[in-house]
């Protein structure tokens, strides 16, 4: 016979069980500290070949100024001021994308407690029937 | 208004019954109507701009991922302009690799919002973009939305570039970005479409009765009033009609999709597997109705039938069932 209640628990924790939110759920259990980071290197990456892809389209814009001679000081000053640029881009993008995967990490958790609180109910179905059923 | 939640019910029942195919033909026609929009800006190749490659594509797009249609979309549009010039078709592709670099691959849904700016554009309702994202979606989508109008504009400007330009030089490439950057049409457009947003937006989430049924109108009344006084500003010479024709169709088309995306969000149906000691078990899972449908069968009920009637009807007549006097009413 198809226990009504039980399906009814376990359809709600198959739907936990969906493929983006069981990674969520996963990741819930991470340290706050390590899930932010693991995902500020990609971004870090990212933004890095972002920025170089933009020099590229600064370059070619400039592509006069840059190919008439300039001399080892401008060369210097260009590189100086694009490497500043760089880590003042990478700090802002950190700050914001650490807020945003601050955020992420709370709904986690948040989804990783209803997720194990429907386990538990499931868990307390099993040895009230079990006890019912040696009774 | 009942009628109308009723039609709503129907179209959820409609839907949930044949969700996934829905869902595939939906995404088919999208796609055929971007390639389209596509062809229409920078249609340049002949062989690209066949109906069979468009249509091949759209089908390709249906059986890939979703996020696969905005690097079907853009690898598209890149190809039709290195049929013209290798160099705008470099600055295509870079301009193109930027945005995903820096945006899209950490925000993949966004990207369709991106898609979505050329798309309104070629069916003439663009102004349903802002009306639309500030009813399903967050401020933070005015992102999305600028980056779609810049790279919409940027490839406008590519178009003229290549009418006019008789070397396919870096000139080219620089008369592109200055012409695109410089344009002040562009930052207007931005600054419109992101007040409408964050208007619609609000109004949206306010507790004021009737709130999520205004917030499209009183959007649409912004946009013209801001589209004006910009006119009266600057030299735009826009359209007066053409704004106010497209507006209120703009307004319509966002009621509608928002609508239904809405209404669909919450409708859909979950296919769920799962096994216990005894079963197998594969659930579909149905949000249930707010509204039941009518499936009504209307009966009339008379006091008496005249004897005229009951012999029309071909009932058999009996004394009794007609007052013969005064006495018997």
């Amino acid at each position: 016979m198809v226990d009504e209640e039980k399906v009814r628990i376990m359809t709600r924790i198959a739907s936990y069980e969906q493929k983006e939110r069981i990674q969520e759920i996963e990741e819930g259990g991470y340290y706050e500290s390590d899930y932010i980071r693991s995902r500020l290197f990609p971004i870090i990456w990212s933004y890095t070949v972002a920025y170089a892809l933009l020099l590229l389209l600064i370059a070619l814009y400039h592509l006069d100024f840059l190919t008439s001679s300039l001399s080892m000081a401008e060369c210097r000053e260009l590189a100086a001021a694009a490497l500043v640029i760089y880590i003042l881009l990478i700090l802002v993008s950190v700050f914001l994308w650490t807020l945003h995967f601050a955020a992420g990490y709370e709904r986690s958790q948040k989804l990783r407690k209803e997720y194990y609180g429907e386990l538990k109910k499931l868990e307390q179905y099993y040895v009230q029937n079990r006890e019912g059923g040696s009774e | 208004m009942t009628q109308l939640l009723v039609f709503r019910e129907r179209m959820i029942q409609f839907y949930q019954r044949h969700a996934r195919l829905l869902k595939l033909v939906f995404r088919f026609l999208i796609s055929l109507l971007l390639f389209f929009a596509i062809n229409r800006e920078v249609g340049y190749d002949p062989a690209l701009r066949s109906w069979y490659i468009v249509v091949g594509i759209s089908i390709v797009g249906l059986v890939l991922p979703q996020q696969v249609l905005l690097f079907l979309a853009a690898l598209y549009t890149t190809a039709h302009i290195y049929y013209v010039s290798g160099m705008l078709a470099l600055t295509a592709g870079l301009i193109f690799a930027l945005l995903y670099f820096v945006y899209i691959r950490f925000v993949p849904e966004h990207g369709y919002v991106i898609l979505a700016v050329p798309l309104l554009f070629a069916i003439r309702i663009p102004y349903a973009l802002p009306l639309l994202l500030g009813m399903v979606s967050a401020p933070v989508s005015l992102i999305p939305m600028s980056c779609g109008l810049a790279v919409y504009k940027l490839i406008q400007a590519m178009t003229v570039a290549i009418g006019t330009a008789t070397d396919d030089t870096v000139l080219m490439y620089n008369q592109v970005i200055q012409q695109t950057f410089s344009d002040r049409e562009l930052y207007f457009m931005i600054g419109i479409f992101g007040i409408v947003m964050v208007l619609v937006y609000c109004i949206r989430n306010s507790s004021v009765a009737y709130a999520f049924h205004m917030a499209v109108p009183i959007g649409a009344i912004a946009n013209i009033v801001l589209f004006l006084i910009t006119n009266f500003i600057s030299d735009s010479r826009i359209n007066v009609w053409q704004l106010l024709v497209q507006t209120i169709l703009s307004a319509g088309a966002a009621y509608c999709i928002q609508f239904f995306l809405v209404v669909l969000n919450y409708s859909g149906t979950e296919y769920l597997q799962f096994e216990d000691e005894e079963y197998y078990y594969y659930v579909k899972a149905v949000p249930k109705m707010s509204i039941t449908t009518p499936n009504k069968h209307v009966k009339r009920f008379t006091t008496r039938l005249t004897e005229e009637e009951v012999m029309e009807e071909g009932l058999p007549i009996e004394e009794e069932d007609f007052p013969q006097s005064e006495e018997d009413i």
